[in-house]
């Protein structure tokens, strides 16, 4: 990735505030934005990884880790609109690896997908 | 004598098309002739959703740094979110980009796809997948990534290149084989 964590983390979050207001006007949209988003909304979300250990390297593990997972959590909650408009499946939302705890970190359990802002925060 | 934009459309309208008289590099020789898309919007469009591109550079003027209000060509665009993905190399220009496209589509070792998208518009595609290993030598500035292949897509329709990005071989594979009247070629 050539992007600064910066540049990642405000986009995602913008991505997270505007979503609710393009996804009311979908199909309104033409056709290729449409696929643009699509594939930007994926990128994000698989990123999250890479981002995250690209944070812990800068020391910015905990506040990276806090912003995606609220911005994952809002995401989260535009599920069924998110399948519909761009055919996206909800573990893409919530699939995510963190990084190992630290030894005397907190164990967080969570039970089920509905879970998923308790699962990010975890991280 | 059908022309080579109008078999790709009559492959994509049906599965018992045959490919002749043409074969498939020369489909694929077509495409590599052909332009990009070239609607041109604001950055702020662009990246509504996706990261913030604002103050990387510009891939055709690149002493120039992006803003909200930049006017970027599809080609432009493309170029700036895979350079800033990390899929072709931090500096790379449009036309760098372009090139790496048409040289990959050329590359003997390219599958040529076509089929209708599986969508509620279903818009003609043709796609073609090139093994990145195997095109590395004619690739100046693509990121080589292992078990990888370019993915090159054309709106047969419009006569557009609209796209093209590194990505796995399976995921390459997986896109086009949700294509209604997904045939490929080689």
């Amino acid at each position: 990735m050539n992007l600064t964590l910066d540049q990642y983390i405000n986009g995602f979050e913008r991505t997270a505030r505007e979503l609710p207001e393009l996804l009311g006007r979908w199909e309104s949209i033409d056709h290729e934005l449409r696929e643009e988003y699509a594939e930007q909304l994926a990128w994000l979300l698989e990123s999250r990884s890479e981002v995250h250990a690209l944070a812990e390297r800068a020391s910015r593990g905990v506040e990276i880790a806090m912003r995606t997972a609220l911005a994952t959590a809002a995401i989260f909650s535009m599920r069924a609109a998110l399948a519909q408009a761009m055919n996206l499946p909800s573990e893409a939302i919530v699939d995510v690896a963190v990084p190992a705890a630290p030894a005397s970190g907190e164990d967080i359990s969570c039970a089920s997908d509905a879970d998923v802002s308790c699962r990010a925060m975890a991280a | 004598m059908v022309k080579p934009a109008a078999k790709l459309r009559a492959l994509a309208d049906s599965s018992t098309e045959p490919l002749a008289p043409f074969s498939a590099a020369e489909l694929r020789k077509h495409i590599a002739s052909e332009q990009c898309a070239d609607e041109s919007r604001p950055l702020a469009e662009w990246q509504a959703v996706g990261p913030d591109f604002v103050g990387r550079y510009h891939p055709s003027r690149p002493t120039e740094a992006l803003s909200l209000t930049t006017e970027l060509t599809s080609a432009e665009w493309h170029a700036v979110k895979h350079t800033g993905q990390g899929e072709w190399i931090e500096g790379t220009t449009t036309e760098e980009y372009l090139a790496d496209i048409r040289a990959s589509v050329l590359h003997a070792s390219s599958v040529l796809d076509v089929g209708r998208e599986a969508n509620g518009r279903r818009p003609m595609r043709s796609g073609v997948r090139t093994e990145l290993a195997a095109a590395r030598t004619v690739l100046k500035k693509t990121a080589v990534i292992p078990d990888g292949h370019m993915f090159t897509v054309y709106d047969p329709e419009r006569r557009r290149i609209l796209t093209g990005f590194p990505l796995h071989a399976t995921r390459a594979l997986a896109k086009v084989s949700k294509w209604t009247n997904h045939r490929s070629f080689q």
